[in-house]
């Protein structure tokens, strides 16, 4: 009865979430929720995972799973032209409660510039940081989280910045979670070149079923903008309880994406971790980074 | 009640046909973001329901199970929210008020589609000079704002206007291969025999196929743009207007039954070996419909000869030749046969050979020795079928009259209804080479029959012919190295590394609503498919379109809903040989 309750919440919740925000908003083409460190190597199959840090950036509920005070730190290439890099930290403000904070950055350099009739002017560059601060409370089984994120975008020498706020929940009990959030909420991007761009939220559905060292976690994407929905499947494997893989899928059949990852954990709270994915069509993403706790 | 009552009634309606059809049109009115976003609403209202009591939560999850197993069973696309306008310039009285018309109804983004470029849009103008230009076409696309408008009465009201050709839905397309055809992909002769390198022969002449056959379904989706019309004859007017002697036969003639006094204009196919056979020939390459045809120079004339049961005889057959040649067939394409044969049909035939048109007739399917008729008279080229493998099909017959053999098993082509399906026999291997033959005369008109059979039998592997094979299989690379036909060669460039000199858009950022991609390669014709993306990763669009002399401008029309920033886009650009290149570049809207 309990699970019923908490789902059942969680969808009624979705729904009218979703319903209120929709109505009258202008969207702008697509989200970029990823640009936050996440878990691609199990192909982000995230929203009911318990990884902290890393699971806030798609369910902020899940920042109270952060168990110690931790840094941690990312960088990525994605198909030889994208550079995203991240910090963050997490620190469990009690056994109920917790925060982070997460400063993710994207740089994509050497855009040509031309003109109107294909000559070259020369080159510029994308910048992109959303930082992002999230913090969560646990009731029962239930836990209950919300994030802000802050956005500046710079393109040649026009900038963009706006803010956003994401909401979740996530409960778990015995061998199974449940997690939902929105994402988004509110997002406005205002451009120095005076346009203004509303989107609308993604939301997210996600199970995690966990036997001892394995796990399986899938979850759904819904991106209100495209109207379009992803499907993330992900699998994870504890070894020698040092060694953490994960293999998973992210929506095959429109973002083409399946990888692995490798968490080594040199101590209890100094972990390594490398994620590699392959884009059927955009190439390979490479991903390296640490946790170090205190 | 009522549903029973009328199953009772109806006993031989099928209960799951209706089922699946409701089913597909309900999928095919949502997306599948509506479909999936509409089953996690109902498992979120049901898991509510279970929570307070009322149902096991087993249920629900079945409930969802089904929901789900609909949508993976019926995975149907959503149409677009776009519609496409074609009006005809003539008939517009009042270009204001047809205007004001479309934008009441909630249409907005007009945009004129320019002939003959296949990509480039501009914005709309419904001005004088396009008023008068009562030659011109105008086909607008627009955008339909409120989404959850009913499409079919917004159609229904445009419809009405005089100055409206035609109004549907716009339906989304995908690029499979080299070949825009979406079928392309399942038309495996057309890459193992290597006859997609046909279909870019030039086209000097256009080459007359007789089809000799069921019929043909000239209005299908695929073959409509590749019928032969013969203009001097006005449509169902009851005169023969060119005096050839049959009334109205304006897209052919059927001579089914015209020994007992019974031809008629109509020309439709109710068997579709016909259909199927015009298809291979002379489908349309490259229009994103269905199949590729071998030939891109033919043009089809459809002339009947078997009745709905597929009886026929060969008087109606000898003046069904006849017919053809006096029509100016260059080809005569005979998939059919008898073991004996009348001396109107010889006759025939000869009267053809004489003409100089080239006549094709398939060995037949009876795995026999025995000669059928056309394809054992002299002068005919005469085809017999092997598998993939190469190997003589198990129906195909046999002896010392058979002069080639091709693939005629597995053959996708098109049949009546806008519909593809497979078909195997010498009939199919028969169209083949009447594609292939008609794919040369169209590149190189001044060659004769004589020079074409000397070539295509130098194509072979065999000096002399067997009694299982004739000469052998065609083979289409041997056919272009052929000293005769190296002119032809160099079209495909097959030996030339496939080499991108330079990709990129301009202008770039793009501040407007439009911007274009420049592709320059070493190759003088290839296919380019642009697919962009998000730096995430989701596919935003893709765009397509054919490159000639070395280079392609692909325009893309942004939607006011693409938001700021750097996209990456993937452009695969593919040879007519078949070989492919990638290349990623990156382009940044900032408006």
């Amino acid at each position: 009865m309990i699970k019923g309750t908490s789902m059942g919440l969680i969808n009624v919740g979705l729904i009218i979430a979703i319903l209120c925000i929709t109505n009258g908003v202008v969207a702008a083409y697509f989200s970029d929720s990823g640009l936050s460190i996440i878990a691609r190597g199990k192909g982000n199959a995230i929203t009911a995972d318990h990884d902290g840090i890393v699971t806030s950036s798609k369910n902020p509920a899940a920042v109270t799973t952060v168990t110690y005070p931790q840094f941690k730190t990312y960088y990525s290439s994605h198909f030889g032209i994208i550079k995203n890099t991240s910090i963050a930290w997490g620190l469990p403000l009690n056994k109920r409660a917790a925060i982070a904070i997460n400063i993710p950055a994207q740089l994509i350099e050497n855009i040509q510039k031309r003109d109107i009739d294909g000559s070259y002017i020369g080159n510029f560059n994308d910048y992109l940081v959303v930082p992002m601060i999230s913090i969560g409370y646990v009731w029962k089984d239930i836990a209950f989280g919300t994030s802000i994120n802050y956005r500046y975008h710079q393109i040649d020498s026009e900038t963009g910045t706006g803010t956003a706020i994401n909401m979740g929940l996530r409960y778990a009990r015995s061998r199974i979670s449940l997690g939902a959030s929105i994402n988004n909420l509110g997002k406005q991007v205002n451009w120095s070149t005076g346009r203004q761009e509303t989107y609308l939220p993604t939301s997210h559905m996600g199970v995690m079923v966990h036997f001892n060292t394995q796990s399986v976690l899938a979850d759904v994407d819904f991106d209100h903008n495209n109207q379009n929905f992803i499907v993330n499947l992900g699998y994870e494997l504890i070894l020698y309880e040092r060694l953490k893989l994960s293999v998973g899928i992210s929506d095959l059949t429109a973002r083409f994406q399946y990888g692995g990852g490798i968490n080594l954990y040199l101590s209890q709270k100094m972990i390594v971790h490398y994620e590699y994915t392959q884009h059927r069509y955009l190439g390979q993403q490479h991903s390296a980074g640490v946790t170090i706790g205190y | 009640m009522a549903i029973r009552t009328y199953f009772k009634i109806h006993p031989q309606f099928n209960y799951s046909d209706y089922f699946i059809q409701g089913v597909y049109r309900f999928r095919q009115q949502v997306s599948h973001y509506q479909f999936f976003l509409m089953g996690h609403y109902i498992l979120g209202v049901y898991i509510a329901i279970t929570a307070i009591g009322f149902f096991k939560i087993r249920r629900s999850l079945s409930l969802y199970w089904v929901i789900m197993l609909v949508f993976f069973i019926f995975p149907i696309h959503a149409t677009q929210n776009q519609l496409i306008i074609k009006i005809n310039p003539q008939n517009i009285t009042d270009v204001p008020e047809l205007a004001a018309t479309l934008v009441e109804l909630g249409l907005s983004e007009i945009k004129k589609i320019q002939h003959p470029s296949q990509s480039q849009r501009r914005s709309l103008n419904l001005s004088v000079s396009d008023h008068e230009n009562h030659h011109s076409e105008i086909t607008l696309i627009a955008d339909i704002d409120n989404q959850t408008a009913d499409h079919q009465k917004m159609i229904s009201r445009l419809i009405t206007n005089t100055a409206i050709d035609y109004i549907e839905k716009v339906y989304p397309l995908r690029l499979f291969s080299d070949l825009n055809d979406p079928l392309y992909e399942q038309q495996d002769y057309m890459m193992e025999l290597s006859l997609n390198q046909l279909v870019s022969l030039p086209n000097n002449k256009t080459i007359i196929v007789a089809v000799i056959d069921s019929g043909v379904d000239y209005n299908h989706e695929d073959l409509r743009d590749s019928i032969y019309i013969n203009q001097q004859e006005e449509p169902s007017n009851g005169i023969d207007d060119d005096n050839n002697g049959y009334i109205d036969d304006r897209y052919g003639y059927s001579f089914s039954g015209i020994s007992s006094g019974n031809g008629s204009p109509l020309v439709t196919d109710d068997l579709g070996h016909g259909t199927h056979i015009a298809s291979i020939i002379a489908a349309k390459p490259n229009n994103r419909i269905g199949i590729s045809g071998v030939s891109r120079g033919v043009k089809v004339l459809p002339i009947r000869i078997f009745d709905d049961q597929g009886n026929g005889n060969q008087v109606d057959a000898a003046a069904a030749i006849r017919y053809a040649v006096d029509q100016g067939a260059d080809i005569i394409n005979c998939s059919w046969g008898f073991f004996q044969v009348n001396t109107i049909l010889k006759e025939a035939v000869q009267y053809a050979l004489n003409k100089g048109v080239i006549v094709v007739a398939a060995a037949g399917n009876a795995n026999s020795y025995i000669p059928e008729y056309p394809a054992s008279l002299d002068g005919v080229i005469t085809i017999g079928s092997v598998g993939s493998n190469g190997q003589k099909s198990t129906f195909s017959s046999y002896g010392d009259h058979i002069d080639f053999m091709i693939r005629g098993q597995q053959i996708l082509a098109a049949v009546p209804g806008n519909a593809y399906d497979y078909q195997s026999g010498t009939s199919q291997s028969t169209a083949i080479v009447s594609g292939i033959i008609g794919a040369l005369l169209s590149a190189r008109p001044e060659l004769t029959g004589d020079d074409i059979y000397h070539y295509l039998q130098q194509s072979t592997e065999s000096d002399s012919k067997t009694n299982s094979h004739g000469y052998g299989v065609i083979n289409i690379n041997s056919l272009f190295s052929v000293s005769q036909l190296n002119d032809l060669a160099p079209v495909f460039q097959t030996n030339i590394d496939f080499k991108v000199r330079e990709v990129y858009n301009y202008p770039n950022p793009i501040r407007s609503n439009q911007t274009q991609f420049r592709i320059d390669t070493n190759q003088p014709e290839f296919n380019a498919q642009i697919q962009i993306f998000t730096p995430e990763g989701q596919r935003v669009t893709t765009l397509y379109d054919r490159g000639y002399s070395g280079f392609v401008d692909i325009t893309w029309q942004l939607e006011s809903s693409i938001s700021n920033g750097t996209y990456i886009y993937v452009v695969t650009l593919t040879s007519n040989n078949g070989t492919k290149v990638s290349q990623i570049e990156k382009c940044t809207v900032m408006r």
